[in-house]
């Protein structure tokens, strides 16, 4: 480099020296794949239990908020801290319109301050959450679920900023 | 080829997502890696890197998003903090987020790897095997501190502007 403040540093690789052997490319056996691939398998198969159990516990908070009007903003928060939650890993397991749609949530959470209309928005992502996984909706859900996802994601962009009166 | 041999290895995995956090815990330990730490937040993750006491990590794979310290703030925490114990340290950022101005902020930030979600075993294989056996140059300059970010030396038809070769 021409700047004098400027230089490459060439940090030692520690890992290498950890790890031993050779210094040619390293490969990952297939078994070991696979011992990695089970650890996957086994999750997805308590994945959709899993949620079911979490999504209920959101429907729990949600219904909090709706019955406490002047606590209504940190439940909303819990909305949101539990959506959260449920968004990460859908797509790890081939529900990607979970992690979709709660990341709709999960932005509209953040702004919304709980309004009938912004709340009949929560519920009606909360409504989708629990169908895609009551019916195993998996992968984009065709045009159902691209269909779906629009109308909520339209429902949230309208009633964001909108107070009722 | 060689076999690796990773039980001396020791990671820290980040992620205030537990099932995240679980699931890719036990990938690494599936794989061999000696020892995965867990931290729940950017902010716990931090204490521990800075707990002299615990095992040296060897590398840290971190989301994103969390709350209250996120991924981005450990980052740049590594590379930037006089508290952090590895200016160095392979830091493999873990996002959902893909769209180009996110990535581009990661890589300014000094990611050594993304990680995109959903995550599968050649995903994280790859970036692994990439942080070992292509490790990257460092740049150390007033405006930043981090992996060398050109990473492809690709025929150009403008005016050649580099003043030296990128990192192989």
């Amino acid at each position: 480099m021409s700047n004098k403040d400027s230089r490459f540093v060439d940090p030692p690789n520690s890992l290498r020296q950890k790890i031993g052997g050779d210094t040619g490319p390293i490969k990952i056996d297939s078994e070991t794949m696979e011992q990695a691939q089970s650890v996957i398998d086994k999750h997805a198969e308590s994945y959709v239990e899993t949620v079911q159990a979490e999504i209920q516990t959101l429907t729990e908070t949600f219904k909090q908020a709706e019955d406490d009007p002047a606590g209504r903003a940190a439940h909303l928060e819990s909305v949101a801290d539990q959506v959260h939650e449920i968004r990460g890993m859908g797509g790890t397991y081939d529900f990607p319109l979970i992690t979709k749609i709660g990341s709709s949530l999960y932005d509209f959470c953040q702004s919304a301050e709980g309004t009938p209309s912004q709340m009949e928005v929560i519920k009606a992502h909360i409504d989708a959450l629990r169908v895609i996984v009551s019916q195993n909706i998996k992968g984009d859900g065709g045009t159902v679920g691209e269909q779906l996802l629009t109308g909520l994601r339209t429902a949230a962009s309208k009633h964001l900023s909108k107070k009722d009166t | 080829m060689s076999e690796p041999r990773f039980n001396l290895v020791s990671a820290l995995v980040v992620d205030d997502n537990r099932h995240m956090c679980a699931l890719l815990t036990e990938m690494l330990q599936a794989i061999g890696i000696g020892h995965v730490a867990k931290a729940n937040d950017g902010e716990s993750a931090r204490d521990m890197l800075q707990d002299r006491s615990s095992s040296t990590v060897d590398f840290v794979i971190a989301d994103l998003n969390m709350h209250p310290v996120d991924g981005a703030d450990l980052l740049d925490w590594v590379r930037n903090d006089g508290g952090s114990p590895n200016r160095y340290m392979p830091v493999i950022m873990l996002t959902g987020h893909t769209e180009f101005e996110k990535i581009v902020r990661l890589r300014d930030l000094g990611a050594t790897e993304i990680l995109a979600k959903p995550v599968t075993v050649n995903s994280l294989t790859h970036r692994l095997i990439s942080i070992i056996d292509r490790p990257r140059r460092f740049v150390d300059c007033p405006t930043y501190f981090g992996p060398d970010r050109r990473r492809q030396n690709q025929s150009y038809a403008g005016k050649e502007r580099r003043k030296s070769e990128p990192a192989n």
